[in-house]
This record gives C-alpha cells, sequence and structure tokens, in this order.
C-alpha cells in the first residue's frame, strides 16, 4: 500500500484524505475498489444547493425583478414625451434598493461594512432625490441626520461588544442610542424650521426611554447572577 | 363491513422523543454500521435475508407520526428494501426515493450498511439488528444453517422488555438538579451545503492501541479522548490570531447505560458525559492529558451521578406543563433547548467498542465502520468500532478543512501507530 509522504499514514487514494498531498504511484500495486462508490445521478441520497449557491441565485432574482421594474417605468415615461420626467425619482429609488440587497446580501457578516454600506446608500439617495428636487435639504439637514445616525451606531455596537456579559445591558444601550438620536433628530428638524438649536418632542420620547434603559442596567449591573433573587424579593 | 383496525403504535423513548422534533436535512438524526464481509455483496440474498428477519424486529418497521402531544411510532409499513451505498451516508433521500422508513440497508462491493435514524435506537441496538442481518445472510449465501450464539435470531421469540423504555426502570424521584456547564470551543470553520457528508476512516491495529494505551494507564476510549483533546489543543494554537472567545474544549462521550443498569431494551439507553480541557489555563502536554481524562472518567463514571442525569431528561418529559404543551410548540422548544445544548461540547466520540461474532463465521467478516450522524452544530464526530484486531476511527465532519483529523492521525502516527486512511472525498 502507499504512504503519503506529509503524513506518513498508509492509503489506496490517490490524494491524502487528510493533507491534500498527491500520493506517489506504485506500479505493480494490485488495483482496489475505492472505498466508497462515486457520485451518481442514480445516487438517491438528496444534495442541497450551498448557502452560497442560495444566495446568489435570490440576489439574481432580486436584481433582475428591480430591472424590470426599472424598464417598466423608463420605458412608461420615455414613450410619453421622449424624455426622462417623473420616472427619475422611482429610478433612484429602484437604484437605491439595489444597492441595499447588494450590502445586505453580500455583507451580512460585517456590522461594518453592512452599517457603512447601507447609510452610505441612503446618504447617496438623499442627495439624489435632493438634486432631482430643489437641491435645498441635503446638506443642512439629510446629510447630519445620516451622518449622526452613524456616529451613533457604530460606538453602541463596540460598547456592547466589548461588554463582558451580554443580557439586560444591550437594550439598555440600544435605548440609550435611541434616547440620543431622537435629542439629535428633533434639534436638527428644529434647526432647519425655525433656525434654533431647540428641544421639543424628543424631551418626551427621551423621558419615557431613558428610565426604561436605566431599569435595564440595574437589572444587569446591580442584580447580578450571585444575587438571589427569591431572598432580595423577600419571596 | 369490518371497520379497520388501527396500526399498532409505540410510544418513543425518553431520548428518542427528542429527535423527530429537531431532525432536519442537516441534521437527520441518522447513523451508521457497517459490515465489511470477505466476498461481493449479493443483493438478492441480502434482500431475502432482511425479508427474513424483519418479522424478529418488527418494532423497527416503524414509521414516525406526528399525534396532538408527541410523535409515536406506528407499525403500518410494508417490508424494507435494500439500497444501493451513496458516496454521501446518512443524508435524506431525494423526493422520489423518500422512504418512511427509520431506518435503511445498503450495500456496496463487499460492504453491507445499516443506516438508521436515533430516535428509534441507540449503537447497541443497531448493532444487534446488524449482526442478526449479516448472521441471515451468510446462512442464506452458503445455505447451511450457522451458529447463532449471541445472535437475536427470527425463531427466537422476542422478549417484551427489547421495546420498553429502560430509563423509566431506573429513574429515581427527587434528585438534585444536575450543575448547568458553560458553552463550549466550537469549531469555526464554514459548512458545507446541506447534503454533503463527509467521512475519512483510520484503521489502527487494536492490540498496538491496547498497549499504547495501557503504558498511559488508560483505556482505549479514555486515550483516544485525550488524543482528541491534543488534536483540538493543535487546532486551537493554530487559529490563535482568529480566535475570538476562549472557551473549553468538551468531548461528549456516549455510554451504554446496559453495562451499569443491565436491560435487554434495543431502543435508545445510553447517557453522555464530558471529557474537558480549559484552554486558557496553557498549553497542557499529551501525559496531562490522558492523566486529567483518565481520573475524570473514572470520576464520572458514578452510577449516582448518572441517575441524576437520567432523572433530569426524565423529569424534563414528565412535565405537566410540558406534557399539555401541542406538538408545534414542544417541537419548537425543543430545537432551541437542543441548539442550545450543542453549543455546551465541542464534539462527540462514540465508542461502540469490540464486537464478537460467532467463532464459527467470523472469519467471514473484515471489519466494522461506525459513522456518527452529520450534525451542523458540532461539525466533526468521532466514532470507534473494533473487531478482531482491526480498530475502525471514523470522523464524519460537514467541513471542508481536515486539520482537526489531521492532527489526531499524525499524533497516533508519531505515537509509532501504524494507520490505513480512506475518505469519500473524490480525488481526481
Amino acid at each position: 500500500m502507499a504512504f503519503c509522504p506529509r503524513c506518513g499514514v498508509q492509503t489506496h487514494e490517490k490524494t491524502c484524505a487528510l493533507c491534500s498531498t498527491p500520493i506517489p504511484p506504485i506500479p505493480d500495486l494490485p488495483w482496489q475498489p475505492p472505498a466508497w462508490p462515486r457520485t451518481s445521478p442514480e445516487d438517491p441520497s438528496m444534495v442541497y444547493p450551498t448557502f452560497l449557491q442560495r444566495r446568489n441565485q435570490a440576489f439574481a432574482l432580486v436584481t433582475s425583478i428591480i430591472l424590470l421594474a426599472g424598464m417598466i417605468l423608463l420605458a412608461v415615461d420615455v414613450y410619453q414625451d421622449w424624455k426622462l420626467d417623473w420616472s427619475l425619482v422611482p429610478l433612484i429609488a429602484l437604484g437605491s434598493a439595489e444597492l441595499y440587497v447588494y450590502f445586505i446580501f453580500f455583507f451580512y457578516r460585517s456590522f461594518l461594512w453592512i452599517t457603512g454600506g447601507i447609510l452610505g446608500t441612503t446618504a447617496l439617495f438623499l442627495f439624489l432625490i435632493d438634486a432631482a428636487d430643489t437641491g435645498q435639504w441635503f446638506l443642512t439637514l439629510g446629510l447630519p441626520i445620516v451622518s449622526t445616525l452613524a456616529l451613533l451606531m457604530i460606538p453602541t455596537y463596540f460598547i456592547i461588544r466589548k461588554s463582558r456579559r451580554h443580557g439586560f445591558n444591550v437594550p439598555g444601550f440600544l435605548l440609550a442610542g435611541c434616547g440620543l438620536f431622537c435629542l439629535s433628530l428633533d434639534a436638527l428638524i428644529t434647526h432647519q424650521l425655525t433656525g434654533q438649536w431647540l428641544l421639543t418632542w424628543s424631551i418626551i420620547v427621551t423621558l419615557a426611554i431613558l428610565p426604561m434603559g436605566a431599569y435595564f442596567f440595574y437589572l444587569h449591573y446591580a442584580l447580578r447572577r450571585e444575587v438571589n433573587i427569591k431572598r432580595t424579593l423577600h419571596l | 363491513m369490518k371497520p379497520e383496525t388501527p396500526a399498532p403504535w409505540s410510544p418513543l423513548d425518553n431520548t428518542g422523543k427528542l429527535f423527530p422534533s429537531i431532525q432536519n436535512h442537516r441534521y437527520t438524526g441518522f447513523f451508521r454500521i457497517s459490515v465489511t464481509l470477505k466476498d461481493p455483496i449479493r443483493r438478492g440474498v441480502l434482500q431475502d435475508a432482511l425479508d427474513l428477519i424483519m418479522p424478529r424486529f418488527n418494532f423497527f418497521q416503524v414509521r414516525m407520526s406526528p399525534g396532538l402531544f408527541w410523535y409515536t411510532l406506528v407499525e403500518d409499513l410494508p417490508l424494507p428494501r435494500i439500497w444501493p451505498d451513496s458516496n454521501n451516508p446518512c443524508i435524506r433521500f431525494k423526493r422520489p426515493f423518500r422512504d418512511p422508513h427509520l431506518f435503511r440497508i445498503r450495500y456496496y462491493d463487499k460492504r453491507i450498511a445499516l443506516e438508521i435514524s436515533h430516535a428509534l435506537t441507540d449503537g447497541f441496538g443497531a448493532l444487534e439488528f446488524l449482526k442478526t442481518l449479516v448472521w441471515a445472510y451468510l446462512e442464506e449465501r452458503k445455505n447451511q444453517p450457522l451458529d447463532s450464539q449471541g445472535i437475536l435470531t427470527p425463531g427466537q421469540p422476542s422478549d417484551p422488555r427489547e421495546t420498553e423504555d429502560a430509563f423509566l426502570g431506573i429513574y429515581q424521584k427527587g434528585l438534585p438538579k444536575v450543575t448547568p456547564r458553560s458553552q463550549a470551543f466550537q469549531i469555526p470553520f464554514p459548512r458545507l451545503g446541506a447534503g454533503n457528508y463527509r467521512i475519512i476512516t483510520g484503521e489502527v491495529p487494536t492490540d498496538k492501541l491496547k498497549a499504547l494505551a495501557q503504558t498511559q494507564g488508560c483505556s482505549i476510549t479514555e486515550f483516544l479522548g485525550a488524543t482528541l483533546l491534543w488534536s483540538l489543543q493543535a487546532l486551537k494554537e493554530t487559529l490563535h490570531q482568529i480566535s475570538k472567545h476562549e472557551k473549553p474544549f468538551r468531548i461528549m462521550i456516549p455510554i451504554n447505560l446496559r453495562k451499569f443498569f443491565p436491560s435487554p431494551t434495543l431502543r435508545n439507553f445510553f447517557t453522555t458525559i464530558p471529557l474537558e480541557l480549559d484552554c486558557r489555563l496553557g498549553h497542557y502536554d499529551f501525559e496531562e492529558i490522558t492523566k486529567k481524562v483518565h481520573h475524570f472518567m473514572k470520576a464520572e463514571l458514578d452510577e449516582k451521578l448518572i441517575r441524576q442525569q437520567i432523572a433530569r431528561n426524565v423529569e424534563g418529559e414528565r412535565n405537566p406543563v410540558v406534557r399539555v404543551l401541542p406538538l408545534f410548540l414542544k417541537s419548537f422548544f425543543l430545537r432551541g433547548i437542543f441548539k442550545r445544548g450543542e453549543k455546551l461540547h465541542t464534539m462527540s466520540l462514540s465508542n461502540l467498542g469490540v464486537v464478537e461474532f460467532p467463532q464459527a463465521w467470523s472469519e467471514e467478516i473484515q471489519g466494522l465502520d461506525f459513522i456518527p450522524p452529520p450534525s451542523p452544530h458540532n461539525p466533526v464526530n468521532l466514532s470507534v468500532i473494533s473487531f478482531g484486531n482491526r480498530l475502525s476511527l471514523t470522523f464524519g465532519r460537514v467541513l471542508e478543512d481536515t486539520r482537526l483529523e489531521y492532527f489526531f492521525f499524525n499524533h497516533l502516527r508519531s505515537l509509532g501507530l501504524p494507520v490505513t486512511i480512506s475518505s469519500n472525498q473524490e480525488s481526481d
């Protein structure tokens, strides 16, 4: 029987199953049938497509639906007066939808890539919509809202990830992040409308959210695992 | 008109109840034991032998039927047929070939293989069935009566206790709860697509392995468990740059309870003990690991501890809230519990031990192989079986990566053990 020059194990096969090293052939070795039958169409065992194959198929399907919708829009619009008119906004929306799907399908494992991709697409979508219309609100409202969202989401994610124990502190951090975002959103909108940095509705929202977040932090950090809940609550 | 009598049915055993709820196209719950003979298999003779023995094993000729609260086993199936072997064992069949039987007999060249669902039986029950099939096959082929000592032959009346849920017999009420375990290291490589199951079998001489284990002062199972922990440590050390969370390695070892609580049951009757190595404490030498494993197994193989584990499982089934939950809700929760449970160990090492056939015809047999069920949660598992002086070590994996097997067999090689490898990977 032949030996694998790398592992030193004996084998009948052409390559070593352990290290994939080609096995040097021995000329006068009697033929041995393979240990397992070869794959054949008659094999009743089911082989499913891999996750990557299914993902690519799903992406191709979604892309073709978006392309079809875009072509119909374009055809209907151009057919009327041979000019790109009302279809511009839905075409921008369809293009953005395609980018969203791309980032979700291909970067779902990396938080930074998917967040960057989705927020970047959102910023691009807002910029194009604004440019197609009046070109007044993207720099003063659209971009600051997206940037604030990015500045809050990324640190919140890293704080959650770096925390030693994951439990009630996760909804606590998420609620704190939501509260801060509401405050920033309110301030940006009020500034756009009135020219003053004022907080209005966000105070009520934050006052409702923050105690809940604080309660989650209390549950997580004050009531540690060692605490006997029955004893604490006199049950 | 005479009303049609309902088909006889039986409940699943305590362990078997879990499997119909958790099995899917990735986790089929089928494991496999095969016998390689010295002559090529004749399909017709094998079918005749199977038809002959099925009345004796009528409790295996069942299908899974969902009830309102639990799955049940219903005995209304025709005789099973023989299937040609496949490159991907223990995998679901394509739709036109779907078979409601919970086991299948396959053949290839000189090999007869039994693939059987864990819902029906464990390794011991499957082995008893396969032994009878091989006996019947050889008797049919040779056309002469063969020695049937230790074989459950079709002529014998079956013992009603063969289908009992033996866990209930040894259940002891009022035992304290089992201490929960932490999560274990999980092998991180990407999984293969569903329906792909890679097998690597290593054959080693039993006497040499036994002598090697004895020099370390441990049994074969302990020695192989220690080798596996050593290989996991070597694997982890190569991955150190990409590993994010340090968790201990934990290998689950199924234990045949018939050795502790004699029972003729052919249903599931096993429990598991964990072997653990905490890599956060530093690098362990192989000798340190064997010593640790040996003492740990000695401590864990305690009848009282085993009873405690069984009490937990039986109480889970008898819990009044669990009992009244409809099946779809039970299955939903069981899937979650099983997934959580799988994260508590890295892999499993199942040793069926030395298999013996009657002396008169054991020379017809070349060897036996045992393949663990495919699992996406624990992507690599090891099964061991021994016959004569051939010990078969089979890794079943749903990964492309073979580093763990490489470390394992290379370690055995470095200890002076000759290893012969075969696999189901097509190489050309």
